[in-house]
């Protein structure tokens, strides 16, 4: 991202939510990626179910997807709207939070060197997801049948066992050790 | 001998009497074929003499054949320092899991596929096809989180007790008490040992081109999910992978395994849904520390 593209996300969030520092931080830290929506989804000011709609987006509708927030996306739509309501004026870029389960990533950005950002927006403009022939196999049930046990590779495996201490310590040196509770579904 | 029933039964309690006797007396023997403890297996043996009761060391046992497998088809990657990190975020999770006293063990192989394995006692294999997608910390263990479960649960062992493995897990119990009995050479305890390993190995290769049960794999995300929360991971993350498992079409030969023996993304995004408000805001997601492992 660059630094004016940043500095543009900055001001559209500070108008939208107000609380444009939280957001800007999760920009930095996170890549861009471009989405669909799976169904009609409620853009909303902030990242909260009760928050205030901004506008109803339709399903199918191709968005590029600058953060997360716990469940919730920050986004915006690529195709600025041609129309205009009491809150937002034609041509307006818009920004705001959708969940995220309302939303399918269109080409992952570590596999579009296999398959070509133009074959991702390609197949945006269809609907559909693209698709790709990576031509590099990995394993499948194939290899499986045919495959010899290799006791030699478990014993490496073996070598890498680390101790519960090694992995306390592990966990304390970047804060994991917080306890934290989980509610119980339904309650 | 048909025609004296009393003389049958006499002789059927005369054979298993003589079985028992046989296994009791292997009941102290430290006796060992390859890495197998024959004492321990007929130490069980005496009690149990089937599938349903099979005790953690014949767990890890079969787990680390059944592991072999998986090896044999992509090695481990080179780097220690990629293998030890798994480790590391892998046992973290492990001991906020049910079962944190398995001597678990977390590899990655050298392999575009994208996929993750769990065998039993504590065995779990992550592609490097796999990591490559990831951007954290937390992803990677919501990876390891849902195969954890997978051994916590015992999914494995309950899909060996209903399928082809379960003849050779009974049959291990045979060939320890044939071979303390015949007191047989090396060479043929070797050869007895094959073919056990040999069976476990076959139906090691049928699991995993099947696939568990989906309802299984549906409850290692609603657990994993949970796991991952509790061992301070941002739980969302989980949702990432599915997400970014869900943008990759399905006839990548990438995901040709996964995608044969999982629901697709999609079901279990569906699946996940009403958990997801239960789930702690907090939690850490770690892409620099990743990051500086991978680079």
């Amino acid at each position: 991202m660059t630094k004016y593209s940043l500095i543009f996300l900055l001001f559209g969030q500070f108008f939208l939510n107000g609380n444009s520092y939280a957001v800007t931080q999760k920009i930095i830290n996170n890549q861009e990626k471009v989405g669909l929506l799976v169904r009609q989804t409620n853009l909303l000011k902030s990242a909260k179910p009760d928050s205030e709609v901004i506008t109803v987006l339709k399903a199918s509708e191709n968005i590029t997807i600058k953060s997360r927030q716990r469940a919730w996306y920050y986004i915006s739509p690529i195709n600025i709207p041609d129309y205009s309501t009491n809150k937002i004026s034609k041509g307006t870029p818009l920004f705001g939070w959708v969940s995220m389960l309302n939303v399918r990533f269109l080409a992952q950005a570590k596999r579009e060197g296999e398959l070509g950002l133009s074959a991702a927006f390609s197949s945006m403009s269809k609907g559909t997801l693209p698709t790709v022939s990576t031509g590099v196999r990995g394993f499948d049930d194939n290899d499986l049948k045919n495959s010899q046990a290799d006791f030699k590779q478990v014993e490496r495996l073996h070598t890498y066992k680390v101790s519960k201490e090694s992995a306390k310590m592990f966990a304390q040196s970047v804060n994991l050790l917080k306890k934290v509770i989980i509610k119980e579904q339904g309650k | 001998m048909r025609q004296f029933p009393f003389i049958q039964t006499l002789f059927n309690f005369a054979l298993i009497a003589l079985i028992t006797f046989a296994l009791v007396a292997c009941k102290s023997t430290s006796f060992k074929i390859g890495n197998l403890d024959i004492g321990k297996l007929v130490n069980q043996g005496v009690k149990v003499f089937d599938a349903n009761n099979i005790n953690e060391a014949q767990e890890i046992q079969l787990g680390r054949n059944m592991s072999a497998v998986l090896l044999g088809t992509r090695p481990l990657i080179q780097s220690s320092q990629i293998n030890h990190y798994v480790n590391q975020v892998g046992m973290w999770l492990a001991q906020n899991s049910a079962r944190p006293d398995l001597p678990w063990h977390f590899g990655v192989i050298d392999s575009t596929a994208i996929n993750a394995f769990a065998a039993p006692g504590g065995y779990i294999l992550i592609t490097s096809g796999m990591i490559k997608q990831l951007d954290n910390e937390a992803q990677l263990a919501a990876v390891l989180a849902h195969e954890i479960i997978h051994v916590t649960q015992q999914h494995h062992l309950n899909a060996i007790k209903d399928g082809a493995l379960r003849e050779a897990i009974t049959e291990s119990l045979f060939v320890s008490a044939d071979a303390y009995q015949g007191n047989t050479e090396a060479s043929n305890q070797d050869k007895q040992y094959s073919a056990w390993a040999k069976k476990v190995t076959g139906a090691a290769q049928d699991l995993y081109s099947k696939g568990l049960d989906r309802v299984d794999e549906f409850q290692a995300d609603k657990l994993g999910i949970i796991l991952l929360a509790k061992s301070g991971y941002d739980a969302y993350a989980f949702v990432d992978n599915l997400q970014l498992l869900a943008s990759i079409s399905a006839d990548d030969s990438a995901l040709a395994l996964m995608y044969k023996t999982h629901p697709t993304p999609e079901q279990r995004l569906e699946a996940m849904t009403a958990q997801l408000g239960t789930l702690p805001s907090t939690g850490k997601l770690l892409p620099e520390r990743f990051q500086a492992i991978m680079e």
